[in-house]
């Protein structure tokens, strides 16, 4: 619909906005080809408009100052569960009642509930189970000939879940708890999905039946209720998984509606969303260090100095310049005015991440792996979006980076990752999420003598 | 004597993030407003609080002296 308004509006409407020739074909390419969509569509500006049928209207900005007011909004226009709800595959697998916590008012007071769990005190309870599932692995990884890593970055990524999420030990569970996830990760990643998600997206939200999909989650609830069921039998006062710290939430504020439906709904969503996301980013921190030796260099010697501080850079780099999920969005809930841009109502802003974190205008050289420009400079969090951002930034970000600097820190102790001179890998994306193409192929060699003493 | 500094977060540039919360345990909260409250506007000027000045991503901390 092009109907000129009767009288000039005093705000840049989306029909002003420049446009790609084929909305539909720089949509399929965002998500098939996103280095190609991301050279091609900067080109048009901070800002575009894609008009993809059967979908709603979305602005797509790479502006900061965009970023900026949609991570600010306060009047609650810009909702994030709701554009989860119509985009994502978040709704089929986290279930109804999480979703709709995460549109609502609650948000805020279930976020202040569970916050601890992610932080602080809490991370240092995991720090054991993971750095335990890291010296395990350097035992099973090859070395001498190359591996895709990104298979055993998915692995440590599990146990870490099964341990410090789940923190299922009775060995019986545990195995079925172990195949759901394999089972899950099967069918997310799966033809079948792909084509529900892609008919949800064209239909308002609305997903296809997926019984496979409800067997497994109910497979996968039940392992967590039997496990709070054993835990209430027999109560031990020494456990710190995320199972525990919700429980003990739950008894500490019995009004916050945590019961034991909505804790299995967040184990879930810890499940899905700290799985393939951290394995994602470590595979993607091999796959740099590989082709940058001389940052590989750098970071042995502060590891073997005992500091963290380049470590943590390098993982901040990596972030951006391979950010596993390279958008996010909000849906407009209302009309709304975000620097004198007018959003009608139903449409969509689209974060776009990937774009963001390599823009000449926010970084030096931004094709260039260099985790020095974070050194003693802590990212900007509208210029570095990995994990989103306001009241909806990713509740794990915390943990997931924590748990990345344990993992690579327990590995690098002992393994060194050989010099790589084939191409860069591409961005492939798998569902929603960007993966190293080869999968970071990469060749590991056991260390002559140790790192460093832990 | 320690001297005591006053704490404030602005509402207007506080995302919300919990950021705060995670490098100044026990110091910070989400008010129900939805951005960050301190716990003791009035708190001696420690370490923990030092770290989340410097951390924090949208300069909405402030600590000034009391």
């Amino acid at each position: 619909m092009s109907t000129a308004t009767p009288t000039a509006s005093p705000f840049t409407t989306l029909s002003t906005l420049p446009r790609p020739r084929s909305s539909a074909a720089a949509w399929a390419k965002l998500f098939m080809a996103p280095e190609a969509a991301r050279q091609e569509l900067t080109r048009l500006g901070e800002r575009f408009v894609l008009k993809v049928p059967l979908m709603p209207t979305m602005m797509w900005t790479s502006s900061p100052e965009d970023v900026r007011a949609v991570f600010q909004d306060k009047t609650g226009a810009l909702s994030f569960g709701t554009a989860l709800r119509r985009m994502a595959p978040h709704e089929i697998v986290f279930g109804d009642r999480i979703m709709t916590w995460w549109a609502s008012d609650n948000h805020t007071e279930m976020r202040r509930a569970v916050t601890p769990a992610f932080m602080g005190k809490a991370l240092q309870g995991y720090r054991p189970a993971m750095e335990d599932v890291a010296r395990r692995m350097v035992h099973e990884l090859p070395t001498d000939t190359p591996i895709r890593f990104h298979s055993y970055a998915r692995t440590m990524a599990r146990e870490v879940i099964m341990s410090v999420v789940f923190g299922v030990t009775e060995p019986q569970r545990r195995s079925r708890l172990a195949k759901c996830m394999d089972d899950l990760d099967q069918l997310i990643g799966s033809k079948a999905m792909e084509l529900r998600y892609a008919a949800a997206m064209m239909s308002r939200g609305r997903w296809l039946p997926f019984p496979a999909l409800d067997q497994v989650l109910s497979d996968l609830d039940r392992v967590t209720h039997e496990e709070i069921a054993a835990r209430r039998a027999a109560p031990a006062t020494d456990r710190s998984d995320c199972l525990a710290v919700f429980l003990r939430i739950q008894e500490a504020n019995k009004s916050s509606g945590m019961d034991d439906e909505m804790i299995a709904g967040f184990q879930r969503l810890l499940l899905v969303a700290g799985n393939d996301t951290t394995a994602a980013t470590l595979s993607w921190v091999i796959e740099r260090l590989a082709r940058h030796p001389q940052v590989l260099a750098r970071l042995e010697d502060s590891l073997a100095a005992g500091d963290d501080t380049y470590l943590d850079a390098v993982i901040t780099e990596t972030l951006r310049l391979r950010p596993t999920v390279p958008f996010t969005a909000r849906m407009v809930n209302r009309d709304v005015v975000i620097n004198n841009t007018h959003l009608p109502q139903g449409s969509m802003v689209w974060l776009y991440i990937n774009a963001i974190h390599r823009s000449a205008d926010l970084y030096d050289a931004p094709d260039e792996f260099r985790p020095e420009r974070f050194l003693g400079t802590p990212p900007d969090p509208y210029h570095w979006l990995p994990f989103g951002g306001g009241i909806n930034r990713c509740l794990g970000a915390h943990m997931s980076q924590f748990e990345m600097r344990v993992l690579l820190r327990t590995i690098l102790q002992e393994l060194t990752v050989a010099p790589e001179t084939s191409r860069d890998e591409a961005q492939h994306a798998q569902t929603v999420l960007l993966l190293p193409k080869k999968r970071a192929t990469v060749t590991l060699n056991k260390r002559t003598g140790p790192l460093a003493q832990s | 004597m320690t001297a005591i500094v006053q704490v404030t977060v602005d509402p207007e540039r506080c995302m919300g993030s919990g950021t705060c919360l995670a490098v100044a345990p026990g110091l910070f909260e989400i008010g129900s407003n939805g951005t960050a409250e301190p716990v003791h506007p009035l708190a001696e000027p420690t370490e923990t609080l030092d770290m989340a000045m410097s951390r924090r991503p949208t300069a909405a901390i402030r600590i000034n002296r009391a």
